[in-house]
């Protein structure tokens, strides 16, 4: 369903100089500084890099989602999403910027177990979502939810439960789920497998593989361990210190790093470096 | 030792623009109750200005009465000062009564835990929830002649638990901190642990405690004068709201007499309550700016 | 609170297993009923404290009924010989002081907890003081009930528009004027409220509770009157009461508003007012709930001197007017209802609390 040959254009995202800038009592903190990146329509892109290096705040830069005392001080960010006319994501507002939310762009947060909220079921998080942004889906809800929720291997049982009745990997799922519901153009997805243990990691990791089979969407996915990109991403960039120091083809980086850097961080997972070779 | 805590008095201080506006309306009333003695005689010009007749009745509030005169012809405002300076040293001398009360009820409960802890904050926990007014004005029913000292002591019996109630919880967030664990494998005696680790940990609490009991002290001293149950011998605020109230001076519109106290007694609550808040907020990082601007 | 509840254990048990008998594993299997069966319990306990502390109270302060009720017959020429021992013993006897202390107490409780007897008032000799508290308690409960609820939705409304709102100017004044005001006694807004309403513009009442000129009843006329005269004495409690409830809620409000899943809900692209009142407001009420509660207490020693005030026929007024007669039974049983309303009042929140909020754990 992505596939709209025609008004589509090649990239999701087009990312231009982007700076975010933290000020803090401690003087200015450029957590982004300057990035140049381009997200490819259907594909899944994975962002390296090691804790503190500026990836969520890039996440949530890009999700217009970055509060105070983080400051967007320059670039563009290019959203072209399928069916709609493109549209500088740092420059919406209001009304126009809400409406993209979800539908268009949706987001999967890093310490996804405060995310959902505590006092509500799990079903009347998806419907609160599907009947904002698409209130012709209000018949087919009862179906939908149970689909969603088996897409990513949970019972349909748990659409009635709360929060706190789940486990980390269940409430990872449920947030999946409720990130393609609508089968936006583009899923940010931050850290999903840090913090769960490594079975629940690879379920969840093919998971987000399923996704975009089924779904068509494309993929931002953030993650400091190389290990997930190279089982999940088409291709990756690597970020250090709040830049870009490599992008490219996930085999190609992996087999052949430019940057020292990446070498480091490949190398620093040594049973990556088995399964690599 | 005594310089750098002065020091860090003065850093919290500067944290708080609430806790410093709170100290400084505060700093201020206890200024005025201070030269209160002082004030009058100036009003009085020689004589005293709030005998009875010292001046003509119901006299309007004018050049050479601010407040005009009552209804025995005291001035008004020479008479606010003295009561505001009398429900001062009532709220400090319940303030501090409570504020010991509090610490040592918070002490043993929070640090002895238990089912010591269980009886004492059941108490404490009682006292707070069920309307202790009505075992108040059956108090002061038998003050007819009582001393400062004695009415501070005889409101404390039921300011005491708001101290022990903040302090209380502190002591058991601290109970558990490494150095009191340490301090305590090491077999210090309880009384040094609590001397030397807790108290100086505890010291914004207990001004919270301190204030609030003082708060609720004057309040409750109010609240028995304006229904006439003040204990006889204690002129302060609330008596001179009751006397308006009583002598009429609503119907002839004798506004100083009651809302000028009225006005002093809400800027001392509001006064204490910013400290309250403020120190919190300094205190207690996940209020900080929460009640903020 | 204190007593250690049953270490009640989730139901994991497979329902084929013999299943387990007697009262712990029935009340493991019923989280819910264990809260409950615990929670009455420390009900009662408190209730039995507090009317313990109150009677003991009462007693050890100074002062003789029996003396009292003689010299006011005494005043009244309904008597007017000196009283002999045998009228002294009587009275004795009918009030209760007859026996030491304990054997007081105890015959106190029994007739209160058995027969809601409370024992003859003074100010209203000889009616028994639980009537004289009876005719007054629907007022205490309509002027304290409605202004104690009116304060609070009011309140943790606009505290969650404060706290959501934080930066603006609207907001800056609410929090500023709830820190300022929010301990105020109801009375002095209710002293500005006559001295405005009453005696300057002279619209509103500013003593009792109806009109007298209209016979009490199911009438259109009277309930608007009773709405009339309650005006005043109902605003100065919601004033100053909507102002406290503010500053607490903003207080929970704005840790709320850094949660996760508020950002969650931002990115969801949900319109404002569905985030305020579904994700915000949603988990910060709950806590509000208990606090009303604990509050009534201190809402019931504001709304005496409103009572007092305004000469408005509850508790608050019967309570003044028995102590200037020193009807100690009259100012016992004020007591007493009190502390059974407030404390039971709680108890029901407590009880109600679970239902609403699905995190509250019953074991622990
Ligand atoms: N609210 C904030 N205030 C000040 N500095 C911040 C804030 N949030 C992030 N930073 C700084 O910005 C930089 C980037 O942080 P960011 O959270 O984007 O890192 P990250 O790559 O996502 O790390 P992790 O893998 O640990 O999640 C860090 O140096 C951090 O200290
Ligand atoms: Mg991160």
């Amino acid at each position: 369903m992505n596939n709209v040959p025609g008004n589509v254009s090649e990239s999701v995202l087009e990312i231009k100089g982007l700076e975010v800038v933290y000020s803090t009592n401690r003087g200015d903190v450029k957590a982004v500084r300057g990035i140049d990146l381009d997200v490819r329509r259907g594909e899944i892109l994975g962002i390296a890099g090691e804790s503190g290096s500026g990836k969520s705040t890039l996440a949530v830069a890009l999700l217009r989602l970055l509060k105070a005392p983080g400051k967007v001080t320059g670039g563009s960010v290019l959203f072209n999403p399928a069916g709609r006319s493109p549209v500088d994501l740092l420059k919406v507002h209001g009304e126009e910027l809400r409406v993209l939310r979800w539908s268009a762009l949706s987001y999967l947060p890093q310490g996804s177990m405060s995310s959902l909220n505590p006092v509500m079921r799990v079903e009347d998080q998806f419907k609160d979502v599907i009947l904002e942004h698409a209130p012709e889906r209000k018949s087919s809800l009862h179906e939908m939810i149970p689909r969603l929720l088996a897409q990513v291997g949970l019972e349909p049982r748990v659409a009635r439960m709360y929060p706190h009745e789940l486990s980390g990997g269940m409430k990872q799922r449920v947030l999946m789920a409720i990130a393609v519901a609508l089968e936006p153009d583009l899923v940010i997805a931050d850290e999903p497998t840090t913090a769960l243990d490594v079975t629940i990691q690879r379920v969840i990791l093919q998971s987000l593989a399923d996704l975009r089979t089924d779904f068509g969407v494309t993929l931002m996915v953030i993650s400091h361990d190389m290990g997930v990109h190279a089982q999940l991403a088409d291709r990756v960039a690597v970020m250090y210190e709040g830049q870009l120091v490599e992008v490219g083809d996930v085999r190609q980086v992996f087999k052949d790093p430019q940057d020292a850097y990446t070498r480091q961080l490949i190398e620093s997972i040594p049973k990556l470096g088995r399964r690599a070779s | 030792m005594t310089m750098r805590f002065l020091n860090a008095v003065l850093r919290t201080i500067r944290n708080s623009r609430r806790l410093a506006a709170g100290l400084v309306i505060l700093g201020v009333m206890v200024l005025l109750a201070l030269f209160s003695p002082l004030i009058v005689n100036a009003i009085g010009g020689g004589k005293d200005p709030i005998e009875v007749a010292a001046y003509e009745k119901w006299l309007v509030p004018g050049a050479g009465h601010l407040l005009g005169t009552d209804q025995f012809g005291r001035d008004v405002f020479a008479m606010v000062m003295k009561a505001l300076s009398v429900s001062l040293q009532i709220g400090a001398i319940a303030g501090i009564i409570s504020t010991v009360v509090g610490v040592i009820v918070a002490f043993v409960a929070g640090y002895k835990g238990g089912w010591i802890d269980g009886i004492l904050s059941t108490f404490t926990g009682i006292l707070l929830v069920i309307p202790t007014f009505p075992l108040l004005i059956a108090l002061s029913a038998y003050a007819k002649n009582v001393t400062l000292f004695q009415v501070g002591v005889m409101i404390s019996i039921f300011a005491w638990p708001f101290a022990a109630k903040t302090i209380r919880s502190q002591v058991l967030s601290l109970r558990t901190r490494p150095y009191v664990d340490l301090a305590r494998v090491s077999k210090a005696r309880d009384i040094e642990i609590i001397v030397t680790e807790l108290l100086p940990n505890l010291l914004p609490f207990i001004g919270v405690g301190f204030a609030s009991s003082a708060l609720g002290a004057i309040f409750g001293l109010v609240g028995l004068e304006v229904i006439g149950l003040g204990p006889g011998g204690v002129v302060d605020l609330g008596q001179i709201i009751y006397n308006a109230i009583t002598t009429g001076a609503l119907t002839l519109g004798a506004w100083p007499m009651f809302v000028v106290p009225i006005v002093l007694l809400t800027l001392l609550f509001a006064a204490l309550n910013m400290v309250n808040i403020g120190l919190e907020e300094v205190y207690n990082p996940r209020l900080r700016g929460v009640a903020g601007e | 609170m204190t007593a250690d509840a049953p270490p009640v254990v989730a139901v994991d048990k497979s329902q084929d297993s013999a299943p387990s008998r007697g009262v712990r594993a029935w009340l493991s299997r019923h989280p819910l009923a264990a809260y409950a069966i615990r929670r009455v319990g420390i009900y009662f306990v408190e209730l039995w404290g507090a009317l313990t502390i109150a009677f003991f109270f009462f007693r050890l302060i100074p002062g003789d009924p029996v003396q009292t009720l003689i010299q006011t017959l005494q005043q009244n020429y309904m008597y007017n010989q000196q009283a002999s021992t045998e009228l002294i013993a009587r009275y004795q006897q009918e009030f209760g002081l007859t026996g030491n202390m304990f054997s007081q107490y105890l015959k106190y409780m029994e007739k209160l907890v058995l027969h809601g007897d409370l024992g003859p008032s003074l100010i209203n000799y000889p009616t028994p003081a639980q009537d004289v508290i009876l005719r007054a308690l629907p007022w205490t409960i309509g002027l304290l009930g409605i202004s104690a609820v009116l304060s609070w939705i009011l309140g943790v409304i606009l505290g969650a528009i404060a706290g959501w709102r934080r930066g603006k100017l609207g907001s800056a004044i609410a929090t500023n004027l709830s820190i300022a005001l929010s301990h105020v006694p109801y009375f002095f807004v209710a002293l500005i409220l006559v001295y405005i309403f009453a005696y300057s513009m002279g619209v509103l009442p500013a003593r009792s509770a109806y009109d007298s000129n209209i016979s009490p009843g199911i009438s259109l006329e009277f309930i608007g009157s009773v709405l009339k005269y309650g005006l005043l004495p109902g605003l100065s409690i919601v004033v100053i009461g909507t102002l406290s409830w503010i500053l607490s809620t903003r207080m929970l409000m704005v840790p709320v508003l850094g949660e996760d899943y508020l950002v969650y809900a931002e990115a969801k692209g949900l319109k404002g007012w569905r985030i305020l009142t579904r994700y915000a407001l949603r988990n910060c009420y709950l806590p509000q709930i208990t606090a009303f509660g604990i509050s009534l207490g201190f809402i019931f020693n504001g709304n005496v001197l409103v009572e007092q005030l305004f000469n408005y026929p509850g508790l608050g007024t019967t309570l003044v007017t028995a102590i200037q007669q020193l009807d100690f039974n009259t100012i016992l049983g004020v007591t007493d209802i009190a502390i059974f309303s407030v404390l039971t009042a709680v108890l029901l929140l407590d009880l109600l609390l679970p239902l609403l909020d699905p995190r509250v754990k019953y074991w622990k």
